[in-house]
């Protein structure tokens, strides 16, 4: 395929997946904005300034949210890597079961994930707290970090430990020294898709954190429910920040040539 | 350097049918080099890795100069394994590779790169030090893991199969930095292979394992000529075995009588002599033969003959051979030197 084809198909691929989100975008800087006009009437950053003023709650659920993601996404890879190790270079009894099961929560509705978790936790003094929230995220983040770990590890030579040991480290300079190294890039995306997945949660942030905790996702569904459609447009935007400036910094690792993930040589 | 006993080391794979390590015992002596030869499969590397500490036997003791390091991490062993591999770390360039141990034993940085300069030097890569592992030729990298164990000036140096991954034109040249290097540095070292030929050039002595357990220990030349057993005969490619017995000095079996050489063990016992040794024409201890059957394996010519009921084989030189065709009899004579009997068998 010659460079241009591949320049116009990229761009056409950039469009066609910008292009839904464009009129958000428009909603966050217009004045009236009515059928059949294509382009609002009056331009406005007023949504704006009313979204950061001290009186909005956008900025508090903002940090909230960036708060409990980092946290998840911390927590996941804290108990994923282990867990991703084990999936990746052991064989043992009931491996397929393990992996079914991790598959579960993607198979499983959030609502009815949230309500069953909602009675073990009241029980537990975690709803309505930030604590219970980033737990409850760990349902769905903990499998993308599980597999793409796991993943990570079958392509991992486990004999690189052993002959760091001979050469006199000790197993915690191990795990700095020769393991983190070698699976780092796989760590970064495993992170990066948590982070992402617990930032965009609404059920269960909602049925744990009881109102109390508040996420953007939450000001989103309401503000579009309440027919604002200009603070949507603003919460949206600040949504679907992270995730372009992670692709932004990523994409060349991601897709481009000579990506290692997992790459113990 | 540092001495090594390994006594009675006993280890059995879980689920594995049969023991890896049975009563496995071996000696070195300080600055010796010694090659653990034998079969693959037969235990040695797991060997390897219980005297690198990598592996707890079951039951037995290593000990370094007579005292027990069994309840020692690895890090802590004066020994230290070369894995087949290589195992360079493939996130750090040649000289952060060879400065590894150094760094985790948190040496001042000034010491630690004048010491990777000289171990560089030592293996002929003084200039590839920023080179990337994955930029290195399979000789180079095998040589980064030679330096980067050598810098550590370990009492025991523990090689696994060292040349197995390389070219047959790289072996040589390989084997003789090894050689140089232990000689230089006096470093025990105990390497392990497959290769009989390795074994012999590369060890001052040479252990065959078989099964778990050391058959025999000795030159090269002990192993080849004067086998302890079958099996080790076998293993060193011995193909005539004739059975008979021994008494004063002859050997009475279907061949007729056979000249000995001095102290040949006496009694009931096998006879054998290595196929390479058999020459062609008269003299003491000649037979006739019928030739059944030849093979051409390059250098020599593979003859295999009948005589008196038993098979004979016997290697020889294109020249040597000349005339040996299926069908023909010829004369062969047996050199007592070369003859040795395995008694009781």
């Amino acid at each position: 395929m010659s460079a241009r084809w591949r320049l116009v198909l990229g761009l056409m691929l950039v469009v066609a997946s910008m292009a839904p989100l464009l009129p958000l975008g428009l909603w966050s800087v217009a004045r009236g904005w009515y059928f059949p006009q294509i382009l609002p009437a009056t331009w406005t950053l007023e949504p704006w300034a009313r979204a950061l003023s001290p009186r909005s709650d956008i900025p508090e659920a903002f940090v909230t949210t960036t708060a409990i993601a980092l946290a998840a996404a911390a927590l996941s890879l804290v108990l994923g890597i282990p867990a991703g190790r084990a999936l990746g270079l052991y064989r043992f009894r009931g491996k397929a079961l393990v992996e079914l099961a991790l598959l579960a929560p993607v198979i499983v509705p959030g609502i009815a994930v949230g309500l069953g978790i909602h009675g073990v936790f009241l029980r537990l003094g975690l709803t309505n707290s930030a604590l219970g929230v980033v737990l409850v995220h760990l349902v769905p983040t903990l499998p993308y970090v599980v597999f793409v770990m796991s993943g990570v590890f079958a392509n991992y030579d486990a004999a690189a430990e052993a002959q760091a040991r001979s050469l006199g480290a000790r197993p915690l300079q191990v795990l700095w020294h020769v393991m983190l190294p070698a699976i780092a890039p796989g760590v970064a995306v495993a992170g990066l898709f948590a982070f992402l997945v617990s930032w965009s949660q609404y059920i269960l942030t909602l049925t744990i954190g009881g109102g109390r905790v508040v996420t953007l996702p939450l000001l989103l569904y309401a503000q579009a429910g309440a027919g604002r459609n200009d603070q949507a447009g603003v919460l949206a935007v600040l949504s679907l920040a992270p995730g372009l400036v992670i692709l932004a910094l990523v994409a060349r690792r991601i897709t481009g040539r000579g990506v290692m993930i997992g790459g113990a040589g | 350097m540092t001495g090594l006993t390994l006594d009675r080391l006993s280890l059995r794979h879980p689920g594995a049918a049969r023991p890896a390590l049975e009563e496995l015992s071996l000696e070195m002596a300080q600055g010796e080099m010694l090659a653990l030869l034998g079969p693959s499969g037969c235990g040695k590397t797991t060997a390897l890795r219980v005297v690198a500490g990598l592996i707890q036997p079951d039951s037995g003791d290593v000990r370094f100069d007579g005292a027990s390091v069994l309840h020692l991490p690895p890090e802590r062993r004066e020994a230290v394994l070369v894995f087949q591999s290589g195992q360079l770390f493939a996130h750090m360039d040649v000289a952060t590779n060879v400065g590894f141990g150094l760094r985790m034993q948190r040496r001042p940085r000034a010491e630690i790169a004048e010491r990777v300069a000289e171990a560089l030097d030592q293996v002929q890569l003084r200039d590839l030090g920023h080179r990337q592992p994955h930029e290195l030729s399979g000789g180079q990298r095998q040589r980064v893991a030679l330096a980067r164990a050598l810098v550590l000036k370990p009492g025991l140096l523990l090689l696994d199969e060292p040349l197995s991954s390389l070219d047959a034109h790289l072996r040589g040249e390989m084997r003789g930095l090894i050689r140089r290097l232990q000689r230089e540095t006096g470093i025990t070292t105990l390497v392990v292979t497959h290769d009989q030929e390795e074994a012999a050039v590369l060890g001052d002595r040479v252990a065959l394992m078989l099964g778990g357990r050391i058959r025999q220990v000795g030159a090269g030349a002990a192993l080849w000529n004067r086998p302890a057993d079958l099996d080790v005969a076998r293993f060193f490619g011995g193909c005539n075995f004739i059975p008979g017995r021994s008494a004063g000095g002859r050997f009475d079996c279907a061949l007729g009588q056979l000249a000995l050489p001095p102290g040949a063990p006496e009694g009931e016992g096998c006879l054998t002599l290595r196929p390479e040794a058999i020459e062609p024409g008269e003299g003491p201890n000649a037979v006739t033969v019928q030739v059944l059957e030849t093979r051409f394996e390059g250098l020599l010519t593979r003859i295999t003959a009948e005589a008196g009921g038993l098979r004979l084989e016997a290697l020889m030189r294109a020249g040597a051979a000349r005339g040996a065709a299926p069908g023909r009899a010829l004369r062969w004579r047996l050199p007592a030197e070369a003859l040795w009997v395995l008694p009781g068998v």
